[in-house]
């Protein structure tokens, strides 16, 4: 799983770049929309999505939240780990489906997936397109 | 509840277990401690304004997953509280969520665990405020309840 998230950059992506991205996300097997924000949360492309500013929002919130736990790990056992990971993705899950917050430079893409799709296997389609966009 | 906290510890590349509150203060750990109570309490609170931030959206969630590149970790929502499970990226996802499942359908029975979570209840939207947050979750933050 690891290396979906740590390459390449998307500082310099452009908001025609990121719709045509959001495009090929939200067409992966699985996925029902994809949204691209950058990290201050603004929408720079989307796809299927009913509400873009509000899951650019939470995708923000959930990435910065998710990022601000390792920052105060201590150094004992298991702390370590924390204190030295990244973020790499966050899968929520309830009984309307599932959803992928995924960060990749400093872009967060949120991902809805289809009713009955499991994260663990869009993950591996997820980084074939990111690969051939970034 | 220390009870159920063991079956994590015997799986493969888990480091153990523990329960929050919804106001992130912590309630029962795996022994010994997975983590600094200091720490728990951090990821008590920031996984509870997730959840927080997820219902005001109107997409309610019941489990959280964390991917770090050397960690992982499991939030499975209790109602009045958020079992987390902490392991190494190698660990069996799927075994590990059946026995959240077990785990959190056992507590979910017994009385004296209710009870238990029941006495310590706390609203988790009270976690977020404006000096718990920086200025971009403070902004997403808003945006989220403006649509809500």
């Amino acid at each position: 799983m690891g290396g979906i998230l740590e390459a390449g950059t998307m500082a310099d992506l452009t908001e025609g770049l990121a719709r045509r991205l959001a495009v090929a996300l939200a067409q992966t097997p699985g996925v029902a929309s994809a949204l691209i924000a950058s990290r201050e949360g603004d929408v720079l492309g989307a796809a299927g999505s009913a509400s873009p500013a509000q899951q650019a929002a939470l995708a923000t919130f959930i990435a910065y939240r998710a990022e601000a736990l390792p920052m105060d790990g201590d150094l004992r056992g298991l702390g370590r780990l924390l204190t030295e990971g990244h973020l790499e993705h966050v899968t929520v899950s309830g009984p309307r489906g599932q959803a992928l917050v995924v960060r990749r430079g400093n872009c967060y893409l949120y991902l809805v997936l289809k009713p009955g799709v499991n994260a663990d296997t869009v993950l591996p389609s997820i980084r074939q397109v990111l690969r051939k966009y970034v | 509840m220390e009870r159920e906290l063991t079956q994590f510890s015997n799986l493969s590349r888990v480091g153990g277990s523990f329960v929050c509150d919804n106001a992130g203060e912590v309630v029962v750990s795996s022994t010994p401690a997975v983590l600094a109570t200091v720490t728990m309490t951090t990821i008590g609170r920031e996984v509870g304004r997730m959840f927080s931030a997820l219902e005001t959206a109107g997409a309610p969630m019941t489990r959280i997953e964390l991917a770090y590149n050397t960690w992982r970790l499991f939030a499975q929502d209790i109602g009045e509280g958020v079992l987390f499970v902490v392991s190494e990226p190698g660990s069996d996802p799927s075994l590990v969520r059946m026995t959240v499942d077990v785990v959190a359908a056992t507590w979910a029975r017994d009385g004296s665990v209710q009870k238990r979570l029941m006495a310590r209840k706390a609203v988790r939207r009270e976690l977020v405020t404006r000096a718990t947050l920086d200025p971009v979750s403070l902004q997403s933050w808003r945006t989220i309840d403006s649509h809500a």
